[in-house]
């Protein structure tokens, strides 16, 4: 299992092999842009669902909700035929652009959080002057940073070990994440099986890092906004 | 009264085996990553006994 001797040069060997460069940018690009549209777009939509009174309210949260029952892999198929038509394959914008247009978990969750946010602050701005926009942005959104800490750290994870995605719209080399280039030393007969274990554990770095620092962060927003409704 | 202790001791000591004992297989595969990332090729890797 362990050992004999600390053998460091995997580690160099890899870089040495590894086009770090390019893959930690197509990994960056990726992470950032979907934690904004996500953070962007869910805290939009769930403040509506928490706040907002308009018809069907409550049938449309429903609607987004029960997305959630829709497994990943059904509806593949036709989100690959619609980004090749409008020209996205092997390109990063199908990785973070649908980030812009929510995410039914994350939804839920700053709605639940929104919730416990006294009305009376929503109306105690209106009478003051804010429009909607202005009381989202100056009070909820401010009043939410558990929450949205937490979908920061929940949506980084994702999106910086996501495989699957890339594999599926990503081809040229260039256009590959960190994750995805691991893959190349996946041999069709032979695995440099310390190579990769050594490239694996540089890559799961920064996930590690968020995760050690918003540990308590995770746990406890998801821990407030389950508790409230 | 020393029953009562001697019980939630007892209660603590069988829970935290028991989530030691479940923790194993979350920190097994990251520990094979660590130690594998550090051997020197695939005789030490697939060495049988490991």
């Amino acid at each position: 299992m362990f050992p004999k001797k600390l053998n460091f040069d995997n580690y160099k060997r890899v870089l040495e092999l590894f086009p770090w460069l390019t893959f930690l940018k197509n990994s960056a690009i990726i992470t950032f842009l979907s934690t904004v549209g996500i953070v962007f777009s869910s805290s939009l939509a769930a403040f509506a669902f928490a706040t907002l009174r308009f018809k069907a309210r409550d049938k449309l949260f429903l609607l987004v909700i029960s997305t959630m029952m829709i497994p990943y892999y059904t509806t593949l198929i036709p989100q690959y035929i619609l980004f090749s038509k409008i020209g996205w394959i092997d390109t990063l914008k199908p990785l973070w652009v649908p980030a812009f247009f929510g995410s039914a978990y994350f939804i839920f969750l700053l709605r639940q959080f929104f919730k416990s946010i006294p009305r009376e602050l929503f109306e105690a701005a209106k009478i003051d002057g804010c429009n909607t926009f202005q009381i989202f942005y100056k009070i909820y959104f401010p009043l939410a940073k558990p929450a949205i800490i937490t979908v920061i750290i929940l949506q980084f994870i994702a999106a910086w070990g996501d495989f699957f995605g890339p594999l599926i719209y990503l081809q040229s080399e260039e256009k590959y994440t960190l994750v995805l280039g691991l893959n190349a030393f996946r041999g069709m007969y032979y695995t440099s099986w310390h190579y990769l274990m050594a490239a694996t554990c540089m890559v799961t770095i920064p996930s590690l890092i968020v995760f050690l620092i918003g540990q308590k962060r995770i746990i406890g927003g998801i821990t407030i906004t389950g508790m409230k409704s | 009264m020393k029953k009562g202790i001697y019980l939630k001791y007892l209660r603590t000591l069988f829970l935290y085996i028991a989530l030691i004992t479940l923790s194993i297989a979350f920190i097994m595969p990251f520990l094979w990553m660590v130690t594998t990332s550090l051997k020197s090729g695939e005789d030490e890797i697939f060495s049988y006994p490991p």
